[in-house]
């Protein structure tokens, strides 16, 4: 297992479209840089704001092309036949995988954080904004918590990989999964508040919201942003729950991983 | 041989480049669409939400940005009630938003908008325990637009637990006092135009507010005028140049939007479009 975990974290950094999608993050980092000047009056809280949704889309897109290519390319070239005959178990071979890629994705969120961090300060140089964003502990948690998103992304993308036959099937269903699980907890909120009036639209989507929080888990709930930005900690129950919840569904999707490898047959 | 067949390609590149030519102009001469105005859709929350790969602080921000580019000077009320919309979505993306209730507090009420400046203001204050200025905002809406002084005064109240300066909080609590005796006043809007325009570091928007709160002193500049003018002449003035010709008003003031002021039917002033066949059409 530790051999598959140090092939996928080395693989990881000689690929070129890890690179192209880190530098991806990058610019985005420099994208929040320069939306700061688009703010009368928080430029740092602005910066960061946007810097933290450019790093969850391009983290994401990160680690979907990671599962592309170290698992989605390896069944679709056989090469994956020449791993297994190893004596490892499919088990350990997906643990390998999966544990490599979220070790590359740590240390992507790792270095786009502290680039984030870097241009938040150099964004508000001039103006000495009236509520001061934190960047000490805040913001290290909500990083973490960025990462865990990530992180159940990938889990299902994995999961994904190991049924599919299409090569690109688990970038764009990961992609799709990403956004639904980001939007649900603000649909719901949305919905529940009345949908602006519109009471059709509460009543056919409602019920189908309902069902759909029993499948997809709601990625917003690690999304902590607003303590770092607004000094106001998120209730730590919530927190806690969140992150059991992103604990759970990977474990979940790992263990709908092993079935459907374990099953399939490689010729 | 392989000169000919070079020679022959350039020749058709020279085709090709004729055609372009011919395309591009007959192109160039047909009429564009127009320049779409501000603010003019407002896409569905949930869609808004979606383009944003769900994420709902950025929608925010788009939305907070969108706000802050419009152009002001040219929207008519259909594009405000769009602004209005728009900022309102913003705050149920993420209420907290600082940029947004500041923006709202300083053009909707005073464009038409009252209902969507206070529910942004509203959540803002719900939002930003720690922040005393949606609720002072919200307040002052009620107090200048509504006619409202108690309620804007309870507003105000509310604002002073929303900080720990205790002169803050002194400060608020008196003007909630005052506010309690005192009907409209136009000497306040100057004041908090100028006040808002010095806390942003946005300078372009520094200076649309530094106007607003001219284009405002020259209102009350000329009202003043008038009410002299009726009480000593017995009646309204033809047309405001009489204020300067009988002396009433030393000059007329040159509005900072470029635009004319002229007299209702009332005697109050009325904002008309540029004259732009150089005659004075003011009445």
């Amino acid at each position: 297992m530790l051999q598959i975990f140090l092939s996928s974290w080395r693989s990881g950094f000689r690929n070129r479209i890890f690179l192209a999608v880190f530098l991806l993050g990058v610019v985005l980092v420099g994208v929040a840089y320069l939306s700061a000047s688009f703010s009368p009056r928080q430029p740092r809280t602005v910066a960061l704001d946007v810097g933290l949704s450019g790093l969850r889309i391009s983290l994401v897109l990160f680690v979907l092309t990671l599962v592309q290519d170290l698992l989605g390319k390896a069944i679709e070239q056989r090469a994956v036949i020449l791993s297994l005959s190893y004596p490892i178990s499919r088990a350990e071979y997906l643990w390998g995988r999966l544990l490599g890629i979220l070790a590359l994705a740590g240390v992507a969120t790792a270095i786009l954080g502290m680039l984030l961090w870097l241009a938040v300060l150099a964004a508000g140089l001039h103006y000495d904004q009236q509520f001061r964003v934190d960047l000490g502990f805040p913001y290290l948690v909500t990083i973490i918590g960025v990462w865990l998103d990530v992180a159940v992304v990938a889990a299902f993308a994995l999961w994904i990989a190991t049924l599919s036959t299409v090569p690109m099937l688990p970038l764009a269903l990961g992609a799709v999964f990403a956004i639904a699980g980001r939007a649900i907890g603000a649909m719901f909120v949305y919905l529940a508040s009345g949908a602006d009036g519109q009471t059709d639209l509460a009543e056919t989507y409602g019920p189908v919201l309902g069902i759909a929080r029993w499948i997809l888990p709601d990625l917003s709930r690690l999304d902590w942003r607003l303590w770092p930005m607004y000094g106001q900690m998120p209730d730590s129950g919530g927190m806690l729950l969140g992150t059991g919840m992103a604990v759970a569904y990977i474990a979940l999707m790992f263990a709908l991983a092993v079935h459907a490898f374990s099953r399939r047959e490689f010729s | 041989m392989r000169l000919m067949y070079a020679t022959r390609w350039l020749l058709a590149a020279l085709l090709f480049y004729a055609s372009f030519g011919l395309v591009t102009k007959a192109l160039y001469e047909r009429p564009r669409p127009p320049p779409s105005a501000e603010m003019e859709i407002v896409v569905p929350a949930l869609a808004q939400l979606v383009t944003v790969a769900g994420d709902r602080y950025l929608a925010a921000n788009m939305g907070a940005i969108r706000a802050l580019v419009a152009w002001t000077e040219t929207m008519t009320e259909e594009n405000f009630r769009v602004l209005g919309l728009v900022q309102s979505d913003v705050s149920k993306f993420n209420p907290a938003h600082e940029d947004n209730y500041y923006i709202a507090a300083a053009i909707l009420p005073w464009y038409g908008q009252f209902d969507a400046a206070q529910f942004v203001l509203r959540r803002a204050s719900a939002a930003r325990p720690f922040d005393w200025q949606p609720a002072f905002y919200h307040g002052f809406n009620e107090f200048h637009f509504r006619k409202d002084a108690l309620a804007g005064a309870e507003w105000l109240r509310i604002a002073a637990t929303q900080t720990r300066d205790e002169m803050d909080q002194l400060q608020l609590q008196q003007l909630a006092a005052q506010w309690v005796n005192r009907a409209s006043d136009r000497g306040l809007s100057v004041q908090l135009l100028r006040a808002m325009a010095r806390e942003t570091n946005n300078k372009p928007f520094a200076r649309f507010l530094e106007k607003r709160a001219t284009r405002l002193e020259n209102i009350a500049l000329i009202d003043q005028a008038v009410s002299r003018y009726r009480e000593k002449q017995g009646a309204l003035p033809e047309r405001l140049s009489d204020l300067v010709q009988s002396g009433f008003i030393a000059a007329f003031p040159e509005d900072p939007f470029s635009m004319r002021y002229g007299l209702g039917a009332k005697g109050d002033v009325v904002i008309l479009p540029p004259d732009t066949t150089g005659k004075e059409g003011a009445r």
